[in-house]
């Protein structure tokens, strides 16, 4: 099937993505949905979690900065995303180097996310593996976890995307490699984050996961190739992103690099 | 058996990064005194093994229910396995009938409505305790009843004579409030599951129950 269709329907459909998501790239993350074609909605409550994402398209969970309350409204958010069928993404920000989120990441994987998001080392140490991350910023190979992708899709039947010089998307029994230049997306906060969230978006309008996140990464490194080349440095960077992500065309995604592993 | 204290709920899709054996090995080492082995993708044959296994770490040191598979349950103490009894919800046999087939043994049934309140009360006899919830809506479980919260649970437990297991998304946090509202025992499923170090989540929950009278 051409990459391109997901994004096309994606645009035509508009999906809500549910974001329970950090402060520092929230804003970043509802432009970028915005810039997309898709409909962000940034809220935490515990007590309207649960009804939300039972309407919502898809939800994102991500653990950059939770707090007690919030982890409680991604709770909810997760009971009802199961309950009405929702598609939900799970973005394991910095687990294995914290202890209190790696816990509570984990505890979330019985409910099955969809799709979990993340760098080399999250993905190692989410699934139990020894890791060298040191936050945020990955430190091991996107091929060193791609025997721990496997796992978790197992365990879990998730679709698992590796986030790395290319991107990684793994399901039980098979890994497609996703070749674009998207190292820019290191330079400004969030651009990892808002991939998990554009994700969720695509997830939600695709009929199949797996060829969802492939095409939404695809798109997202695109998007960052062409941003970056014609910016002077990581500011001016971020606006043009916004700006590439409208403009690419769905034979531009067609064209981007992709491999079976 | 008035009081049970925290009870760990072994559901294996929950263990990670460690083996549910593993697990119950750690909690047993942190104090705990119930242990209930829930596998639900599990095949007879894996549960079968895998309750046996789980029955040499609880042997003389913790109870060890089986959810739901009587069948596997008797399997097991027939192989000789420490498994000390049962705990079945509502879509299982009825309990009367678990009472009759299993003998001995404890029997823990899953309750929450008015209506399986009343209907438990009315099967006391083959009942051993009750387990009361969802205190909250949790992730885990799939088909878990409306949450009802700790206020909601120190009633129903109040309406019943058997002892009163609260579940339902507990953390070491809520020791105190069930403990000092009459609660038999409060289970956990991911606090001590997907802890980095089960025994050391394990001896909280003890501590703070124990300390909470």
């Amino acid at each position: 099937m051409r990459l391109s269709v997901v994004a096309e329907r994606m645009r035509a459909q508009q999906p809500l993505v549910f974001c329970l998501t950090n402060v520092v790239v929230s804003n970043f993350t509802a432009n970028v949905l915005l810039a997309a074609g898709a409909a962000p909605a940034m809220t935490n409550l515990p007590g309207e979690a649960r009804e939300f994402a039972k309407v919502a398209s898809a939800v994102l969970v991500n653990l950059g900065t939770p707090t007690t309350e919030q982890m409680h409204a991604m709770e909810q958010a997760v009971v009802g995303a199961n309950e009405a069928n929702t598609p939900w993404i799970l973005d394991p920000v910095a687990v294995g180097a914290l202890g209190e989120r790696t816990d509570f990441a984990r505890s979330l994987l019985p409910a099955r996310p969809t799709l979990i998001r993340g760098n080399a080392s999250e993905i190692l140490a989410l699934a139990g593996f020894e890791s060298a991350g040191r936050g945020v910023d990955s430190t091991d190979s996107v091929t060193a976890a791609m025997h721990a992708g496997t796992d978790l899709a197992r365990r879990y039947g998730s679709v698992v995307a590796i986030s790395g010089p290319a991107d990684a998307i793994i399901d039980a029994d098979r890994t497609t490699l996703v070749h674009t230049d998207g190292l820019a997306l290191t330079k400004v906060t969030g651009g990892g984050c808002a991939l998990g969230a554009f994700t969720a978006a695509m997830v939600a309008a695709g009929d199949e996961v797996f060829e969802a996140a492939v095409s939404a990464h695809a798109w997202y490194g695109l998007a960052a190739e062409r941003a970056w080349s014609r910016s002077r440095g990581p500011g001016s960077f971020a606006v043009n992103f916004l700006d590439e992500l409208g403009e690419v065309t769905p034979s531009d995604i067609d064209s981007v690099r992709h491999e079976k592993h | 058996m008035r009081e049970l204290g925290p009870y760990l709920v072994a559901n294996t899709a929950s263990c990670t990064p460690h083996t549910t054996l593993d697990v119950i090995a750690q909690a047993v080492a942190g104090g705990i005194q119930w242990v209930q082995l829930r596998a639900k993708e599990e095949t007879a044959r894996e549960f079968y093994e895998l309750a046996i296994a789980a029955a040499e770490l609880t042997e003389g040191k913790a109870e060890l229910l089986i959810n739901d598979r009587i069948d596997v349950y008797l399997a097991a103490r027939a192989a000789g396995a420490a498994v000390t009894g049962i705990h079945i919800g509502q879509k299982d046999l009825p309990v009367r009938v678990a009472r009759t087939l299993i003998g001995e043994g404890i029997i823990g049934l899953s309750a929450s409505s008015d209506d399986q309140l009343a209907q438990a009360a009315r099967d006391a006899q083959a009942i051993d305790y009750l387990g009361v919830g969802a205190i909250r809506a949790t992730p885990t479980k799939k088909d878990h009843p409306t949450p009802i919260g700790i206020d909601g649970f120190l009633r129903a437990a109040g309406r019943v004579d058997l002892p009163c297991v609260a579940i339902g998304a507990l953390t070491a946090q809520d020791a105190s409030a069930l403990r000092q509202g009459g609660a038999a025992g409060m289970a956990v499923v991911r606090a001590i599951c997907a802890a980095q170090s089960p025994e050391t989540a394990t001896r909280e929950l003890v501590d703070v129950w124990e300390s909470a009278r």
